[in-house]
C-alpha cells in the first residue's frame, strides 16, 4: 500500500512529464531546429522569470492564498533600479533597494490579508493596481534603460555554461522544494491551506506562516523583475503586465489545487516548462502570437481537465 | 416483497469489496434503523440508493420492478430522498424557494418566468403545517436553526412527493428538544406513508422511533431485528461481532488528591460562559456534562487559547496566561476538538503529517525534518491507539470516522500533552472505537495525565469521570463526585431545572 500511495502522488507529475515529452517529440519533428541545446537553454532562460514567481506562488496556493501583485512587484524593482541607477545610486544599492520594496509589498500584502481579512485574491488584485499605478507614475509611461555591464550578468552571465537565469530558477526551485518537504515551516503551509481551523488548534501560528509567504513572494516578485530589466537592459513600466496570469497557469498546469492543501512544486517546474516551449515551438513554427494565446489556453484546460476526470474515476 | 429491496448489493473500491451481498428491505409507513460501526459500509449503500455511486452487483427493485440508477436525478425520479449530515439548503433564498427549488412554480409573462412568491409561501406553509412546524415560509434559511433547516429539508422531501426519505445521523447536531420534535415529524411521515431509513449511531434512539433494525458489519449484513423483539446487548452485538462485556472501563480512580494539576478560577467567555471555577488533579479524569448549546464547547476552545477569556488559572501552582491555541500546546495542553472534520483534521495530509502537526519541533535537526524520527513517533502511537490503516502515508480522510479521532488523539499524545482536553470524544465514532478511546483514557489518567471531558454523551461522563461538572447556559449548575452523582438529577439540572447541588 505505501507504493500505491506514492504511485498517486507522483502520477500526475509523470502525466506532465509524458505529455512534455510527446510535445518535444512533435515539435521535433515538425522543425529542425527545435531539437538542439542551444534552443532549450533559450526556453529556459526565457521562462526564468516566469519560474521564479511559479516557484513561490506554489506556496501560496498551497496555504490557500494567491498574490497576483507579484507581477507588477517585478514592474515595480525593475522600473526603480533604473530609476536609482540615472540618479546616480551604486547599481547593487539600487538593487538592494528594489528587493526591499518587494519585501515590504509582501508585507503589506500579509497585513490586508491577515489582519484586516481581506480575501486575498482581492487584497493583492488591488496592490497589484496600486504598484503598477505606481511605476508608471515614477516613469511618466517611459521605458528607463539600464546599460551597466556588471548588472548585465544578471540576465546575461553564466556560470559553467549555464546561463544565469536558469541557475537563478532552478535554485528557487531547490530552495523552496527543500523549504516545502524538509522544513517544519513547509509543512504548516500544507496544514493552513488544508484547514485552517485544525491548523490553528493544532498551535500553529496561521498569520505567521501567511506573512512569511507573503514576504517571500514580494522578494522573489523583485528578483524577476531584476532578471527581467537585466536581460532587456532596460525597464519598461508595463513589460510584464498580465505575465501573472502566466505563473498562475504553470501552477494549476503543475497540478497544485487552487482551494488549497496540496500541491507538488516539480509539477509547477514542469508546468513552466511546458507552455514556454510551447510558446518557442510556435515560434519556430511561424505561428501567429495570436495563435500561441488560444493554444496556450486549450493547453491549460486539456491539462486540468484531464486530472480532473482521472480523480473522479478514482473516486467513483 | 417490500415496497423496496435491495438484494446482494456488490460493490468495491480500486479492487477492496466494501459491500459483499448485502441486501436490504424498507416498507412504506415503516421507519428502519440502519446500524453499523463508521466503516461497516453504511453509506456506500446509501449512495448506492440515492444513484450516487454505481453498484458492481445485485439488484434493486422498487415495487417489484426492477430499477437501475445512473445518477442522483434517476433515484430522485423515484421517490427517493436523502437528508445528509451536512444539509443541502441555499442559505440566502427563502423557506419557501428551498422547498420548492427545482420546480418552482411560474406564471408566464410575455413568455418570462416571473415567481410566484405568494402561491409557494402558501404551499410551503401548508407542508410545514402538515410536519406540525411553525416556520415563516418567507425567511431567508441561513437565519433558521439547525433543526429548523432539518424540517425545511424534509419538506422538500415531501414537496418532491418521497416515498422513501434517508436520514443520515439526523440528530448529531440537535439537542434533546429538538431530537423529541424531530422523532414526532418522523412519526407524522410515517402516517403519511413513507418509509423512513434512519441511520445513526445512537442506540436509545433505534428504541424510540424504529420498527426494524438492519446491522451492517464490515460491508456485510449482520443481523435482521424487528425492534420489540431485540435488546441493546444483542445489537452491539451484531454491530462489533463479539459479545459486548462492557463498552465503560470499570475505573479504580486515579486521582491524586494533593496535586492540583490546574486551578480555574471565575472564568469567563464574554456571552458564552460565565464565572466557571473548577479543578483538576493529576490522574483526574474531570467530566464536564451539558447539552448541545450550554457552552461545553466553548469552554473547551477557551480552555485551549481558542476563544478569548477573562479570569485567572493556575498551572501547578504558577499563574498562567493562554491568549492562543500555541501558548496553550506549549504549556502542555491538548485538544480533541468537537467537530473532528471542521476543527480536528487536515483532510489531504497523510496520518502520519496529521499525527506530527503539533510536535513538528520534536523530529527537527539543524531545522530540517528527519522522516525517520518522525515516522518511529507515528508507528508508535499508531500501534499504542490501535489505529487501523493500510499505511502512514494514506490521506487521513481515506480512514473511517473512529480512526480519524484516534488520529488527533494521537497528534496530542506525541506533544507530550500534559493536560488532554477531550471535547465530545466519542461523537460519531463507532461502537468498537469508543472502548478503545474510554481504556486509553483510562491509562493516561494512570500515567498521570490530567484529562477532562466535554460530553453531551451522558452515560459517558459518568462511567469516566472521577468528578463531574453540569454546564447549562454557559453557567455551572452542579458538582457531583462519581459515587454522589445519578443519571436524573445531572440530566434535570442540564436541562435548566433548579439548582440542587451547588458549591
Amino acid at each position: 500500500m505505501e507504493k500505491k500511495k506514492s504511485r498517486i502522488k507522483w502520477s500526475a507529475v509523470l502525466g506532465l512529464l509524458i505529455f512534455y515529452v510527446v510535445l518535444c517529440a512533435v515539435f521535433s519533428i515538425l522543425s529542425p531546429f527545435f531539437l538542439t541545446l542551444k534552443n532549450f537553454s533559450n526556453i529556459a532562460s526565457n521562462m526564468a522569470y516566469i519560474g521564479i514567481m511559479a516557484a513561490v506562488q506554489t506556496p501560496l496556493l498551497i496555504g490557500g492564498v494567491m498574490d497576483l501583485s507579484m507581477g507588477a512587484s517585478a514592474q515595480l524593482a525593475g522600473v526603480l533600479v533604473g530609476i536609482l541607477y540615472m540618479g546616480g545610486w551604486n547599481i547593487w544599492l539600487a538593487t538592494l533597494f528594489a528587493l526591499g520594496i518587494g519585501l515590504v509589498v509582501g508585507f503589506l500584502n500579509a497585513m490586508s490579508v491577515t489582519r484586516i481579512g481581506i480575501n486575498a485574491f482581492i487584497a493583492t488584485l488591488g496592490m497589484l493596481n496600486v504598484i503598477e499605478g505606481i511605476a508608471l507614475v515614477l516613469t511618466g509611461g517611459l521605458t528607463v534603460s539600464i546599460l551597466v555591464p556588471q548588472f548585465q550578468f544578471i540576465g546575461m552571465g553564466s556560470i559553467l555554461g549555464i546561463p544565469f537565469p536558469i541557475v537563478l530558477m532552478l535554485s528557487f526551485f531547490v530552495v523552496f522544494y527543500i523549504l516545502l518537504t524538509f522544513t517544519p515551516f513547509g509543512r504548516t503551509v500544507y496544514a493552513v491551506g488544508g484547514n485552517p481551523v485544525a491548523s490553528k488548534l493544532c498551535g500553529i501560528n496561521n498569520t505567521r506562516v501567511l506573512t512569511v509567504l507573503f514576504v517571500l513572494s514580494g522578494i522573489a516578485g523583485a528578483t524577476s523583475g531584476i532578471l527581467v530589466a537585466s536581460m532587456l537592459g532596460a525597464a519598461a513600466p508595463a513589460a510584464l503586465s498580465g505575465t501573472i496570469l502566466t505563473v498562475i497557469a504553470s501552477v494549476i498546469l503543475g497540478g497544485t489545487s487552487l482551494s488549497g492543501g496540496s500541491g507538488n512544486i516539480w509539477g509547477t517546474l514542469l508546468g513552466v516548462l511546458i507552455l514556454g516551449t510551447l510558446t518557442n515551438g510556435l515560434v519556430i513554427l511561424n505561428v501567429s502570437s495570436f495563435w500561441q494565446e488560444v493554444t496556450q489556453g486549450l493547453v491549460l484546460l486539456a491539462a486540468v481537465g484531464i486530472d480532473q476526470i482521472r480523480q473522479r474515476r478514482e473516486q467513483r | 416483497m417490500s415496497y423496496l429491496e435491495m438484494q446482494g448489493i456488490i460493490k468495491s473500491f480500486s479492487g477492496v469489496r466494501v459491500l459483499n451481498e448485502v441486501n436490504f428491505s424498507l416498507n412504506r409507513g415503516e421507519v428502519v434503523a440502519l446500524l453499523g460501526q463508521n466503516g461497516a459500509g453504511k453509506s456506500t449503500l446509501i449512495k448506492i440508493l440515492s444513484g450516487y455511486y454505481n453498484k458492481d452487483g445485485g439488484k434493486i427493485l422498487i415495487n417489484g420492478e426492477e430499477v437501475h440508477f445512473h445518477a442522483p436525478s434517476d433515484s430522485l425520479a423515484r421517490g427517493i430522498r436523502v437528508i445528509y449530515q451536512e444539509l443541502e439548503l441555499f442559505p440566502e433564498l427563502s423557506v419557501a424557494e428551498n422547498i420548492f427549488m427545482g420546480d418552482l412554480p411560474t406564471k408566464r409573462f410575455a413568455g418570462i418566468p416571473i415567481r410566484q412568491k405568494e402561491e409557494i409561501e402558501h404551499r410551503a406553509q401548508e407542508l410545514l403545517e402538515l410536519l406540525g412546524e411553525q416556520i415563516d415560509p418567507a425567511i431567508p434559511v441561513k437565519k433558521l436553526s439547525v433543526s429548523e433547516k432539518q424540517v425545511v429539508e424534509i419538506a422538500r422531501a415531501l414537496a418532491k412527493k418521497a416515498n422513501i426519505i434517508v436520514m443520515d445521523e439526523p440528530t448529531a447536531t440537535l439537542s434533546q428538544k429538538e431530537v423529541e420534535k424531530l422523532f414526532g415529524i418522523i412519526r407524522k411521515l410515517r402516517e403519511q406513508d413513507v418509509g423512513i431509513i434512519y441511520i445513526t449511531h445512537r442506540l436509545e434512539e433505534v428504541f424510540t422511533i424504529s420498527n426494524r433494525v438492519v446491522v451492517l458489519r464490515d460491508g456485510k449484513n449482520a443481523g435482521f431485528f424487528d425492534t420489540q423483539d431485540t435488546s441493546w446487548q444483542e445489537l452491539v452485538q451484531a454491530m462489533i461481532g463479539r459479545s459486548l462485556e462492557e463498552l465503560y472501563p470499570r475505573r479504580t480512580s486515579t486521582l491524586r488528591e494533593d496535586r492540583i494539576m490546574l486551578r480555574v478560577d471565575n472564568l469567563d467567555i464574554p456571552g458564552l460562559l460565565e464565572k466557571t471555577s473548577f479543578e483538576l488533579h493529576e490522574g483526574e479524569i474531570l467530566g464536564i456534562f451539558g447539552l448541545v448549546g450550554s457552552g461545553i464547547n466553548e469552554l473547551a476552545l477557551g480552555l485551549f487559547g481558542a476563544l478569548p477569556i477573562r479570569g485567572k488559572i493556575e498551572m501547578n501552582g504558577q499563574t498562567i496566561s493562554i491568549h492562543s491555541p500555541a501558548m496553550a500546546k506549549n504549556l502542555g495542553f491538548g485538544l480533541i476538538p468537537a467537530d473532528r472534520k471542521q476543527e480536528g483534521i487536515i483532510p489531504e495530509l497523510s496520518v502520519m503529517h496529521n499525527i506530527t502537526m503539533a510536535s513538528l519541533n520534536n523530529y527537527k535537526k539543524r531545522g530540517f525534518l528527519r522522516r525517520a524520527d518522525e515516522k518511529t513517533c507515528v508507528c508508535e502511537w499508531v500501534d499504542k491507539l490501535k489505529i487501523r490503516l493500510h499505511s502512514i502515508d494514506q490521506p487521513i480522510k481515506s480512514l473511517s470516522g473512529g480512526n480519524q479521532q484516534k488520529v488527533v488523539l494521537a497528534r496530542w499524545l506525541a506533544t507530550q500533552s500534559k493536560i488532554l482536553i477531550a471535547s465530545e470524544p466519542t461523537q460519531g465514532v463507532d461502537v468498537g472505537t469508543r472502548v478503545d478511546i474510554y481504556n486509553i483514557f483510562d491509562n493516561l489518567a494512570k500515567n498521570g495525565l490530567g484529562i477532562i471531558v466535554l460530553s453531551s454523551d451522558l452515560p459517558e461522563v459518568l462511567a469516566l469521570s472521577d468528578n463531574i461538572l453540569v454546564l447549562e447556559g454557559g453557567n455551572i449548575v452542579g458538582r457531583f463526585t462519581k459515587g454522589e452523582a445519578d443519571e436524573q438529577t445531572i440530566l434535570y439540572l442540564a436541562m435548566g431545572g433548579k439548582e440542587k447541588v451547588a458549591n
